[in-house]
C-alpha cells in the first residue's frame, strides 16, 4: 500500500508522481518531478530555501506534504526565465550581486515574487519583513532587498 | 551603494577591478547549478551515521544484527571495518603534547555528543532511518567535562590519556613588568566568546560512484579537495585511486574545511561497490559538525596619559572540545591577532587550548582573527575613556605604520590604511538617528581589526594553474579551486581575460576536481584569491608570451612589436584574430597553454614561543561604524545603520569584494548579538535549527561598504585578500554602540537582551 | 524507492461530518491536519508518527468568517494571512489580526491556521494567548458532539489541550466588543521566532479611566497566563497609572529557568511586554472612544 497518486500543474505542466504520503513538497518535487532548482536547507520550516509558490502564494516545501497539494498549480524559480533570457527580477539579482553562493536564491526569488505580485508598495522596510523567513548567510542581505526594489520599481512580477 | 574607489600607482585595467557580473550567478539565478547534492546515480544506496547520544561513555557493545533484519539495508560498518579508521591530526608547527587522532568511526570511546560510531548503508532512505534506530550499541556513561578551565585543572576527568591540554602559544615581547610599573593608565577588561555554528544553508552532502579504472570518486560539497589523500589512506587505496569533485558550494565559511562526508562514502562505495549518497540532516551537522571555538579572554593594557598603548598582558583559554582537528592552528592566530591592528612593544600573551567533551572546534571565517577582536577593542576603547580621548584619535595614534612590527615578530611590509578606513566610515555612518520612543537609547560604535591573508609560512603553500587558448579563440582556466559563493571561480577568470585581452565571457574555467585540475589548495584562509590569482596571472602572462612568439615566428615581426588587443594579437599590419594566432603557434611549435604554480614566502615553524620574521603574508585591514538603538525595558538591540570599510589592495570584482563584506557582517551581526551552542553539560542542547539564530532580513540594518584601494597587496594586481576579515569587527562595533546608549559595555557573546539589560541597570540612563 | 516501511495513510475530507468520521474510524494514530506548519516539521523530525491523517483545510465549511449574533466566528481552517487580512476580523477581533502577523513568515502565515494553532497547543503561540484575552471559545466536534469550549480551559499545558482522540476544533468564536480597545506584543531573539515571552491586552475605558482589563502573557507557565491580580489592579485605575501599577509585575512572576534564558530575566522581559501591551490598548481604545 501507500504510495500515493499525485498530481500538479509544475510550472504551467501536468506532473504526476507516486510517492509515501509521508513525502514532503520539496522532496517529491526533487525526487518525483527532477525539480533540483528546489532547495532542502532544514526540513523543519526555518531556512526558507525550499520556498515555492503554490496556487500563488509562498508556501513551506519542507512543511508541507505533497499530498495536501494534490491538484493545485506550483511554480518554483524555474518559471521565471524566459529560457536563458533572466526575468526582471533575476537580472536586478544578477546586477546587484544579490545571487553569491546561491543556495538561498531560489526560496529568495519566489518569496520575492509573491510580494511584487501582491500589488503593495515595495520599500526596503516591506521587503525586509517579507523575506524575513528566507534566510541568507552569504549577502547580508543588502543586495537582494536592492534587487527586489530596484525590481518593482519597474514593475516586474516576475 | 556609495563606494570610493582610489588608486595609487594601479595600471589600468580594463575587466580587473570592475564590476563584472559574474556568470556563476546568472546560472545559479537560473536555477541551473547542480550542487552536491542535486547529482543522483541509478542504483544509488544511501548512508547515514549513527551518532552518540552522549558526550563521554566507553563503548561496552556493538550489535548490528538488528539492523540488518530490516529489509533494504545493505550494510552497517564500526570502526573495525575501516582499513585506516585512525584520522592522523596534522602536527605540523603546534606545539603542546602529542595530539592525538580523531576517528572516521569511534570504537572503544566516546568523546562528544554525536560522534560518529557505525554506518549504516541502505537502498533507501526510509530503510536508513529504521535501521539507524535499531543498529544496537551499549554505553557505559564516563565523567564529563565541559569547561575548559576546569579540563585544565588537576584531577578533571580526561578526554584524552595525554592530558587536557592539547596546544599552548606564547608571546613575550619588551619588558611587560617594567611597562606596566611606570605605566600612568592601566585599564583590565574581561571578555567571553561564545560556540557558534556556520550555518551555511547547503547541509554537508556528497556523492560517490566507482569508475572504470578503478577510482573512487567523489562529488561533495567541500573547501578542500585534496582531502582525496586522506581519502584514500581512510580506505587503503594508493592517492591516485580517490577523486574528489567540489561543484560550486551553498556556502563554507570554513566548515567545509575538514573532511565531512567523503569517508563514509569512500568506505561505503569501497565496499559495496555501488554508487553511494550520503547527506547529513541540519540537525545532525548542528548537533555534531566542527563549531567555532569558545574563547575567555582577560587583558591588562598600560597606556600613557595621552592614551598611546605601552603593554599589553594577556591571558586567553580556549575550548577545543573533543579533539585537536585544527584548534591549534585557531589558536596561534588567536594569538597572533590578540593585540590588534595596534603597535604595542612590549607585550606578553599566554594562550592555551584544552580538550572538552564539547563539539570539536575547528575553522570558521575569521580563524582566531575573530575572537580577540572584542578584546583589544574593547581595551582600546577604555584606555581612551580612562585618558579621557576620543575613541576614534586613540585609535589613530597607536595604528601600525609600515614597517612596524607585530608582536609575534613579523614587520607589516604593505601600505595600513587603518587611519584612512577609520575616517571613510566615520564620515560615511552619518548624523545620529532619533531614538524610536522615549524608552529607547541610540549609540555609534566604532571598531577595527586586522586579519592576515594566506596560509602560515610553514604550510609552504602553493597553487598550479593552467590556462589554454582553444582553436576558435576561446581561453580555458584549469585550476582546482572549490568555489564557495565568494566568486572565487569568477575572479580567475577575470585575471585571465585581463591579461590575454579578450572577454570575460570568452573565459571558461574549470575548477574544483583533484583529477582533472591543477591543485590550487583549499579555498580557506583568505588565500585562495591570492594563490590561485597569482598563479592564473602568471600563466596567462606566460601563455600571452607564447602567443606573440608564435605570431612573431609566423609573421616575421619582432616580438616587440607585437602586443595582445582585444580579439588577438596587434602586429604592425593589424590584428591577428586569436584563433590564428593559435594556428600560427601550433604550426610554429610554440604550445598554446602554459600551467605555473605560485608559491607563498616560507619559512620555519615558529617556537611555542612566538617570534619570527616571517608567519604569514600579509594582512587586510578595516574599521566598521555602527547605530544601533538599545530597548531600556527589553535590552534587545537593533542595529540602524552599519559602514564598514576595508583596504582590499586593488579589488578584482567590487561587486564581489562588497558581496563577502556584507556578507560577513550579517554573519557577524549573529555572532554579536543571537547565534550561540547552548549546551548541558556537554550535551549540545541546539539541534533543530529554528533554535539557532542566524539573522534574518528583518534583523539587519542597512549596510553601505566602502571599498578602499591603497594599490597594495600581495595577491595578482595587488589585491589583499577579503574573505575573512570583515567578520572581526562586528561584535566589538556593536558592543561599543551599546555602551555609547547605555553606559555600559556587553562583555559576553552573543548580546542577548538579558545581558544588554544588565548593562542598562549597570549604565543608569534608561 | 521501497515503500515497505510506509504506511501512513492520507485522506482529504470534503465535510466536516466526513472528517468526523473518518477521525473516529481511523483508530488511535489518526490526526486532523490542516495546514501542517507544526505538525509536519514535527513528523520530519521524529517526534510525530501519526498513522492516518485527515486533511481539514479544504473543508468549505471551514473556511469562512462571519459575525453570528454576538459573536464573530472564524472557521478553523482559516489561515493566519486570512486573519491579517480580513476586514471582519479587523472590525470585530483586530487583536487576532494583530497577534496572527506575528506568527513566523508570510510563507508559514500563508498556511498555518488558526484551528491548527489552537489544537496544537505550544505555550508560546501567538493566537491562545489572544484568545484567553478575548474570552473566545473553540467549537470542539466529534461524531455525534458539538460543544464550544471556552479557550480558557482548552490549554492545558504545553502542546497539551482539552482536545481527545476523534475531536476536531472547527471554529473560534470571539465575542463582539465594539468599545475595547486591544494590544498584542512579543519579544523574539529573532525575527518571526517563537517568543520568549508575549503579551495580549483588552481595555474598556470610562473616560480616563480603565473600566475593565484583560492581560495574559506567554513565557511565564506551560500555557497562556491571564494576569487577574493586574487586571484587578487596572479595574478602576486612571490610564496614566497603568504603567505604574504593573510595575514590579516580574517580581510577581515565578517563571522557571531553562537553558535559554533565566526566568528572572524571562519575567522582566513579560513584565515590558504586558506593559506595552496594556499600554497600545488604551491607546486603541481611546481611538474608539472618539
Amino acid at each position: 500500500m501507500s504510495h500515493v497518486e499525485t498530481r500538479m500543474t509544475l510550472n504551467g505542466k501536468e506532473v504526476t508522481g507516486h510517492a509515501p504520503a509521508d513525502t514532503t513538497l520539496v522532496r517529491w518535487l526533487r525526487e518525483q518531478a527532477h525539480a533540483y532548482e528546489v532547495k532542502e536547507g532544514c526540513n523543519e520550516g526555518t531556512c526558507g530555501t525550499c520556498t515555492v509558490l503554490v496556487d500563488g502564494k509562498a508556501t513551506t516545501g519542507c512543511t508541507t506534504l505533497a499530498v495536501q497539494v494534490d491538484g493545485a498549480r506550483v511554480e518554483t524559480s524555474a518559471c521565471l526565465a524566459d529560457g536563458d533570457e533572466l526575468s526582471p527580477l533575476q537580472a536586478k539579482f544578477w546586477e546587484t550581486g544579490a545571487a553569491q553562493c546561491g543556495f538561498c536564491t531560489q526560496g529568495m526569488l519566489m518569496s520575492a515574487v509573491e510580494l511584487l505580485r501582491s500589488g503593495e508598495k515595495v520599500t526596503p522596510a516591506k521587503v525586509r519583513e517579507h523575506l524575513h523567513g528566507n534566510l541568507c548567510r552569504c549577502t547580508g542581505y543588502q543586495a537582494i532587498v536592492n534587487a527586489v526594489v530596484a525590481a518593482a520599481e519597474e514593475g516586474a512580477t516576475r | 551603494m556609495t563606494e570610493t574607489v582610489q588608486h595609487r600607482g594601479a595600471e589600468t585595467t580594463r575587466v580587473v577591478n570592475t564590476e563584472v557580473k559574474r556568470q556563476d550567478s546568472r546560472e545559479k539565478l537560473l536555477g541551473k547549478t547542480r550542487y552536491a547534492g542535486d547529482f543522483d546515480i541509478a542504483g544509488q544506496l544511501y548512508a547515514k551515521l549513527v551518532r552518540a547520544p552522549m558526550p563521554s561513555a566507553r563503548i561496552v557493545s556493538k550489535d548490528a544484527s538488528a539492523a540488518m533484519e530490516v529489509p533494504g539495508v545493505v550494510a552497517v560498518f564500526f570502526g573495525e571495518d575501516v582499513p585506516n579508521n585512525e584520522i592522523p591530526t596534522n602536527t605540523a608547527g603546534i606545539k603542546g603534547r602529542p595530539q592525538p587522532p580523531s576517528w572516521v568511526l569511534t570504537t572503544e570511546r566516546v568523546r562528544y555528543h554525536g560522534e560518529p560510531v557505525a554506518l549504516v548503508v541502505a537502498e533507501n532512505t526510509r530503510a536508513l532511518a529504521a535501521a539507524e534506530a535499531l543498529v544496537d550499541i551499549e554505553y557505559e556513561p564516563l565523567p564529563v567535562v565541559s569547561d575548559p578551565e576546569a579540563a585544565l585543572e588537576d584531577g578533571s576527568p580526561l578526554v584524552h590519556e595525554g592530558g587536557n591540554l592539547l596546544s599552548e602559544w606564547n608571546i613575550d615581547r619588551g619588558d611587560v613588568d617594567k611597562a606596566f610599573a611606570d605605566a600612568p593608565v592601566v585599564v583590565e577588561g574581561s571578555y567571553e566568546a561564545q560556540v557558534v555554528d556556520h550555518a551555511y544553508l547547503e547541509p554537508e552532502t556528497g556523492i560517490g560512484w566507482l569508475d572504470d579504472e578503478g577510482v573512487i570518486n567523489i562529488k561533495v560539497s567541500t573547501q578542500e579537495i585534496e582531502h582525496y589523500r586522506r581519502i584514500a589512506h581512510v580506505v587503503g587505496l594508493p592517492d591516485s585511486k580517490v577523486r574528489v569533485q567540489a561543484p560550486y558550494l551553498g556556502g563554507g565559511f570554513g566548515g567545509k574545511e575538514d573532511m565531512t562526508v567523503e569517508p563514509y562514502i569512500a568506505l561505503a562505495v569501497q565496499r559495496t561497490g555501488r554508487p553511494v549518497k550520503m547527506t547529513w540532516t541540519r540537525q545532525e551537522s548542528l548537533t555534531a559538525r566542527a563549531k567555532r571555538h569558545p574563547v575567555r579572554m582577560r587583558y591588562r593594557t598600560a597606556a600613557t596619559e595621552d592614551g598611546k598603548l605601552l603593554a599589553h598582558d594577556i591571558d586567553i583559554v580556549s575550548d577545543a572540545g573533543a579533539y585537536p582537528l585544527l584548534s591549534g592552528f585557531v589558536l596561534l592566530y588567536i594569538t597572533l591577532n590578540a593585540t590588534g591592528p595596534y603597535r604595542c612593544d612590549n607585550v606578553r600573551v599566554r594562550s592555551r587550548a584544552a580538550f572538552t567533551n564539547n563539539t570539536p572546534g575547528s575553522a570558521f571565517r575569521g580563524f582566531g582573527g575573530m575572537q580577540p577582536v572584542l578584546g583589544y577593542e574593547g581595551q582600546i576603547d577604555k584606555v581612551a575613556d580612562a585618558t579621557g580621548k576620543d575613541r576614534v584619535e586613540v585609535r589613530k595614534r597607536n595604528a601600525y605604520k609600515r614597517g612596524d612590527r607585530i608582536p609575534a615578530g613579523q614587520p607589516i611590509e604593505t601600505a595600513v590604511w587603518l587611519e584612512q578606513c577609520i575616517d571613510a566610515v566615520m564620515e560615511a555612518i552619518g548624523p545620529r538617528p532619533e531614538p524610536s520612543s522615549p524608552e529607547h537609547r541610540v549609540g555609534l560604535g566604532l571598531a577595527c581589526n586586522v586579519q592576515p591573508y594566506g596560509r602560515v609560512a610553514w604550510m609552504n603553500d602553493s597553487a598550479s594553474a593552467w590556462v589554454g587558448c582553444e582553436r576558435d579563440g576561446g581561453v580555458v582556466v584549469r585550476c582546482g579551486v572549490p568555489d564557495v559563493g565568494g566568486g572565487q571561480v569568477s575572479s580567475l577568470a577575470q585575471i585571465a581575460a585581463e591579461v590575454l585581452h579578450v572577454p570575460v565571457e570568452n573565459v571558461t574555467v574549470h575548477f574544483g576536481d583533484s583529477s582533472r585540475t591543477p591543485l590550487a589548495g583549499r579555498t580557506t584562509a583568505t588565500r585562495q584569491l591570492y594563490m590561485s590569482g597569482n598563479a592564473v596571472l602568471s600563466a596567462a602572462r606566460e601563455l600571452r608570451a607564447q602567443l606573440i612568439e608564435g605570431v612573431a615566428k609566423a609573421t616575421g615581426c619582432a616580438e616587440h612589436e607585437l602586443t595582445l588587443a582585444e580579439g588577438g594579437v596587434l602586429t604592425p599590419d593589424g590584428v591577428v584574430p586569436l584563433p590564428e594566432v593559435v594556428a600560427m603557434c601550433m604550426a610554429n611549435g610554440v604550445a598554446i597553454n602554459a600551467m605555473k604554480t605560485f608559491f607563498a614566502p616560507t619559512a620555519k615553524p615558529v617556537t611555542q614561543l612566538i617570534d619570527s620574521e616571517r608567519i604569514v603574508p600579509d594582512f587586510t585591514f578595516g574599521a566598521h561604524a555602527a547605530y544601533v538603538e538599545v530597548d531600556t525595558r527589553t535590552g534587545q538591540v537593533r542595529p540602524l545603520r552599519y559602514v564598514a570599510a576595508h583596504d582590499v589592495g586593488r579589488a578584482i570584482n567590487p561587486l564581489s569584494v562588497r558581496g563577502q563584506i556584507e556578507g560577513a557582517i550579517v554573519q557577524g551581526l549573529g555572532y554579536a548579538l543571537s547565534e550561540r551552542i547552548v549546551y548541558d553539560e556537554a550535551v549540545n542542547l541546539t539541534g533543530a535549527f529554528y533554535q539557532y539564530a542566524i539573522p534574518t532580513a528583518a534583523d539587519c540594518p542597512e549596510i553601505e561598504v566602502k571599498v578602499l584601494e591603497s594599490g597594495e597587496g600581495v595577491g595578482p594586481f595587488n589585491a589583499r585578500g577579503i574573505g575573512e576579515p570583515p567578520i572581526g569587527p562586528c561584535a566589538s562595533t556593536i558592543a561599543s554602540a551599546v555602551e555609547d546608549a547605555v553606559g555600559a559595555r556587553p562583555t559576553t557573546l552573543p548580546m542577548l537582551a538579558e545581558r544588554v539589560l544588565k548593562c542598562v541597570d549597570e549604565g543608569g540612563r534608561a | 524507492m521501497s515503500d515497505v516501511l510506509t504506511t501512513m495513510a492520507y485522506e482529504r475530507a470534503r465535510t466536516v461530518p466526513e472528517a468526523l468520521t473518518l477521525l473516529a474510524e481511523g483508530g488511535e494514530d489518526t490526526r486532523p491536519i490542516s495546514g501542517g506548519q507544526s505538525l509536519v516539521p514535527m513528523m520530519n523530525l521524529g517526534l510525530a508518527a501519526p498513522a492516518f491523517l485527515v486533511d481539514v483545510s479544504g473543508i468549505p465549511a471551514l473556511r469562512t468568517i462571519g459575525v453570528e449574533g454576538g459573536h464573530l466566528v472564524i472557521g478553523a481552517a482559516v489561515t493566519h494571512a486570512e486573519l491579517t487580512t480580513d476586514p471582519l476580523v479587523a472590525e470585530h477581533a483586530p487583536l487576532l489580526a494583530r497577534a496572527a502577523a506575528h506568527i513566523g513568515s508570510q510563507r508559514i502565515r500563508n498556511r498555518g491556521t488558526i484551528g491548527g494553532s489552537v489544537a496544537h497547543g505550544d505555550a508560546a503561540a501567538e493566537l491562545p494567548v489572544s484568545c484567553h484575552v478575548l474570552e473566545a471559545e473553540y467549537r470542539v466536534e466529534s461524531l455525534g458532539r458539538q460543544e464550544w469550549r471556552p479557550a480558557r480551559a482548552f490549554s492545558q499545558g504545553h502542546y497539551q489541550t482539552d482536545l481527545n482522540q476523534g475531536e476536531l476544533v472547527t471554529a473560534v468564536r470571539v465575542p463582539l466588543r465594539p468599545r475595547h480597545g486591544w494590544g498584542f506584543h512579543e519579544y523574539c531573539r529573532r525575527t518571526g521566532d517563537f517568543a520568549l515571552a508575549s503579551a495580549a491586552a483588552g481595555v474598556e475605558l470610562d473616560g480616563d479611566r480603565i473600566k475593565s482589563a484583560a492581560v495574559a502573557v506567554t513565557g511565564a507557565a506551560d500555557r497562556p497566563l491571564r494576569l487577574e491580580e493586574v487586571e484587578r489592579r487596572l479595574t478602576g485605575a486612571a490610564v496614566a497609572e497603568a504603567e505604574q501599577i504593573m510595575s514590579g509585575l516580574a517580581g510577581e512572576l515565578d517563571v522557571a529557568d531553562d537553558p535559554y534564558a533565566k526566568g528572572a530575566d524571562r519575567a522582566r522581559l513579560i513584565e515590558a511586554m504586558a506593559v506595552r501591551a496594556v499600554r497600545d490598548a488604551c491607546a486603541d481604545a481611546r481611538r474608539e472612544q472618539a
